[in-house]
């Protein structure tokens, strides 16, 4: 593994609605390239949030982040920076209910340049042990295959960091095993950076790293690399 | 300040353009001054059971100046009404003259009263002759069907006439009653005419009525409608030769 | 899978919204069809009722409120007409719509004066023709024969005079397919119009030029206070029918177009609301702001040509309904030209633009985390 930096966080704070909630406040982290990091932390504690300034969903109030160098607040176009180094998972799968995974998978790359795109959504899906099920439509899937489907769904654009929201968190611990050993062994594949926020211990063990989120801030970080 | 408020009030209502009640009277005579017209027209009587009488066309040609004032009604169809006439004419001294008749020769003379063909149609309504009565007195303003007008009510003491007070509400710009309201001598309604839909005559802002309803105390309703027209028909010479016929038939009976 | 048929698909997951908006444009597109076809084809019927008899010109009173212009005596005007350069023939019609029949509405009945130019561009079907000017005979339409159920050796009654049905004639003009035509002389005595006309028809010689034309016209402008000469074209734009029912169609285009980008507008908008979160989520996959109005647009216009086809079709179905009606027969024609018929398509166009303009804005400009967090 490449041990360089691919982003580093300054000092970044967040207030929503108006300015009356804060949602992260001064917080610093830095990401090394194919690291895998697990945010944990209870509920409001600035997890989601954190991963949402990292993905440019979100804007942070003061600070800044980098990106190989580059500032965020230098980027002109956050959809096309996102789409080609982002790739998002959610806990509720997000999968457009009349689409078949084979389409879900494309969704991302309507309005993008080249070919090929149902060609990479096969493999992908085949990768994650889904060839059978390639035109079945979300309802007619397990949750554990949903996932796997919304997975395929992140890679489709090849970013170089997937973030993944709470990915086992609707499922049993069976299913949420075999999606996390097929999302791991995919990214480590991929020399990919996987950055995930999680309540489970369990899955939070295999990080590289673990941050802890307290009230918007980092509380300490530990791991291998921190 | 006295004189200042009277000139307010001149300026309101005293001095203002609209034309008075004698005058109005006299712009509605002169409305109906014509040298010859005709219209055809489908009438359709409903009796106060409300059952339709068998609809009938006819045809009214006359001319309205100031020394001749002719009318005649001709029955076109169906065979109940074809080929029997109505003709009457205005004396100057203002009473009407009316005959029935087939032939001009067999013509008899009726009253202008009566009611042509069972229907409200009146051969003395048709020259509104109370517009030349010498009482005129202007009430107040009305709307019927969504257009202003103002009432005027024109009365008699003649004790020949059965209708002996008229009150017409006037759109003074088109010179037509929009509603004419027919009394007797105790102030008992005999007829109101309504007129639907009008039509302007040619090169004037004058109109005329196209469709009108009579209905009348006893609840017979009449509808008329004026499906063609001419403004400027020729009257024959023989027109009213039965009038003549009958005026003659008199006078050597005598 | 691509823009189109995630659009599509979109419209496809709400069926009964999709459906009922597409009903209320096809609704509203029918309407326009239908009125402005028909507007459309009485202004053509008239117009080729006038081509087909040859007429260069017509004369009549200036007309006033009423439909048809009152009658005149032709005598009046006939012989300057006459002598003007270039004239060749002076006719003079007279025209009434009148009840022929109490099953049937009123009919056209022409008078036609006898034996002139007028009659020439008919075609016998069956029986003959009047024998003189002055033939208590009448000619029926095609149209008017089946209308009225009289063919020839029939007698009709018109305004309380019988007449029998010489003969039954077509005509290019179902305006003339519906009527009653008779002698000039006959229509006059009937309608107690001696010597009365309401247009004088004028047919030029064949060297005769736009100038010629134009020169006519200023001629009884100036020599004949009261009359008017004007093509048949004019007199066809002047006719208060036909200015009336093309009235009619614009205002349904207006209201239509406003209705129906309304309609759009309002489904779009709620589409969006309730589609704010899949929105926010496509944002996050990585989906360009302009793909996000591209999608709405895609998905407005869809909705409105599909509405605009259906529309076409039914409206088409409408007024080739209207024409077959009994009360309608041989008074509508209607026209469908093929340029028309895109442009209503443009128009539904034009409905998806306005309706789907601000939804597709609207929906673009979305905070993804905002949407994201939507419930």
């Amino acid at each position: 593994m490449a041990n360089t930096q691919l982003i580093r966080i300054n000092g970044i704070t967040l207030y929503f609605d108006g300015g009356q909630t804060r949602a992260l406040n001064g917080v610093d982290l830095t990401i090394q390239e194919g690291e895998f990091v697990a945010i944990v932390g209870a509920s409001g504690s600035g997890k989601s949030s954190l991963l949402n300034v990292i993905g440019t969903l979100d804007t942070p109030t003061a600070g800044e982040i980098y990106f190989r160098d580059q500032a965020y607040s230098t980027i002109r176009d956050a959809s096309l920076f996102r789409r080609e180094n982002f790739g998002f998972i959610f806990q509720d799968f997000h999968l457009i209910p009349t689409l078949s995974a084979l389409d879900n998978v494309i969704v991302p790359t309507i309005g993008c340049e080249g070919r090929g795109h149902k060609a990479r959504a096969q493999a992908l899906l085949s990768s994650l042990v889904l060839q059978d099920r390639l035109n079945h439509f979300p309802g007619k899937l397990s949750g554990g295959e949903r996932q796997r489907v919304a997975i395929a769904r992140s890679l489709i654009n090849q970013p170089r960091v997937i973030l993944a929201d709470e990915p086992t968190g609707s499922l049993d611990s069976a299913n949420a095993q075999q999606v996390l050993d097929l999302l791991t062994q995919v990214v480590k594949e991929q020399g990919l950076t996987l950055i995930m926020v999680t309540h489970d211990a369990s899955v939070s063990a295999r990080a590289d790293r673990i941050v802890h989120m307290r009230d918007g801030c980092v509380e300490q970080a530990q791991g291998a690399l921190a | 300040m006295k004189r200042l408020l009277v000139m307010l009030m001149c300026f309101s209502t005293l001095c203002h353009a609209e034309p008075g009640a004698d005058e109005l009277a006299g712009l509605m005579r002169q409305a109906k001054s014509t040298s010859g017209f005709a219209a055809r027209m489908n009438v359709l009587v409903t009796r106060p059971d409300g059952v339709h009488g068998t609809p009938f066309k006819v045809a009214v040609i006359g001319r309205f100046s100031a020394d001749k004032q002719q009318l005649r009604v001709n029955g076109i169809s169906p065979d109940l009404v074809r080929g029997r006439f109505f003709a009457a004419e205005s004396a100057r001294a203002g009473d009407i003259r009316a005959v029935s008749y087939r032939a001009p020769s067999e013509a008899k003379g009726i009253d202008s009263d009566a009611r042509l063909f069972d229907s409200s149609l009146v051969l003395w309504d048709m020259f509104s002759p109370w517009w030349s009565w010498r009482r005129q007195t202007m009430m107040t303003a009305d709307r019927i069907n969504g257009r202003e007008c103002v009432t005027i009510r024109s009365s008699t003491d003649d004790k020949n006439l059965t209708v002996r007070e008229v009150e017409s509400c006037v759109d003074v710009n088109a010179r037509l009653s929009l509603r004419t309201r027919l009394y007797d001598a105790h102030h008992a309604l005999i007829r109101t005419v309504l007129v639907g839909q009008a039509i302007q005559k040619a090169d004037t802002s004058i109109q005329t009525a196209k469709k009108l309803t009579i209905t009348d105390a006893d609840g017979v309703v009449t509808q008329v409608e004026v499906y063609s027209g001419d403004e400027q028909y020729q009257i024959a010479a023989d027109a009213f030769a039965a009038l003549d016929a009958e005026r003659e038939q008199k006078s050597g009976a005598r | 899978m691509n823009l189109f048929r995630f659009a599509l698909d979109n419209l496809y997951r709400r069926p009964a919204r999709s459906g009922l908006t597409v009903s209320a444009i096809s609704l509203g597109i029918a309407a326009v069809v239908a009125l402005t076809s028909i507007a459309w084809g009485f202004e053509a019927s008239w117009q080729k009722a006038n081509d087909a008899r040859g007429t260069d010109l017509i004369v009549t009173r200036i007309a006033s409120q009423n439909s048809m212009p009152s009658p005149f005596i032709a005598a009046k005007v006939q012989d300057a007409l006459g002598r003007l350069p270039h004239v060749k023939e002076v006719v003079g019609l007279l025209s009434e719509m009148l009840t022929v029949s109490e099953e049937a509405p009123p009919a056209f009945v022409f008078g036609w004066v006898y034996g002139s130019y007028l009659w020439d561009h008919l075609r016998l079907v069956d029986g003959r023709w009047p024998a003189d000017s002055d033939e208590a005979v009448v000619m029926v339409g095609s149209l008017a024969s089946e209308m009225l159920h009289k063919k020839t050796g029939d007698q009709v009654e018109i305004e309380g005079q019988v007449f029998n049905v010489a003969g039954v004639f077509e005509s290019s003009a179902v305006v003339e397919n519906g009527a009653v035509i008779m002698t000039l002389n006959r229509a006059q005595a009937l309608t107690d119009k001696p010597g009365k006309v309401n247009f004088l028809n004028i047919k030029l010689d064949a060297g005769a030029s736009e100038a010629d034309l134009a020169y006519i016209k200023e001629q009884v402008k100036k020599t004949m206070p009261g009359f008017l000469a004007i093509t048949s074209g004019e007199l066809v734009g002047n006719n208060a029918i036909v200015r009336i029912s093309k009235a009619m169609s614009n205002a349904t285009i207006l209201i239509a177009t406003l209705v129906g980008a309304l309609v759009v507008f309002n489904t779009m908008l709620m589409s969006i609301n309730e589609r704010t979160r899949e929105i926010g989520i496509l944002l996050a996959l990585g989906w360009q702001r302009a793909t996000i109005i591209k999608l709405v647009f895609t998905e407005a216009m869809l909705l409105s040509l599909l509405g605009g086809v259906i529309g076409i079709l039914l409206g088409a179905g409408l007024a080739v309904g209207l024409e077959h009606l009994e009360l309608m027969r041989g008074k509508i024609d209607a026209i469908f030209s093929i340029p028309f018929l895109f442009a209503v398509l443009g128009l539904s166009v034009l409905l998806g633009i306005f309706g789907g303009l601000y939804p597709a804005l609207k929906a673009s400009r979305l905070l993804p985390s905002a949407a994201l967090r939507h419930e």
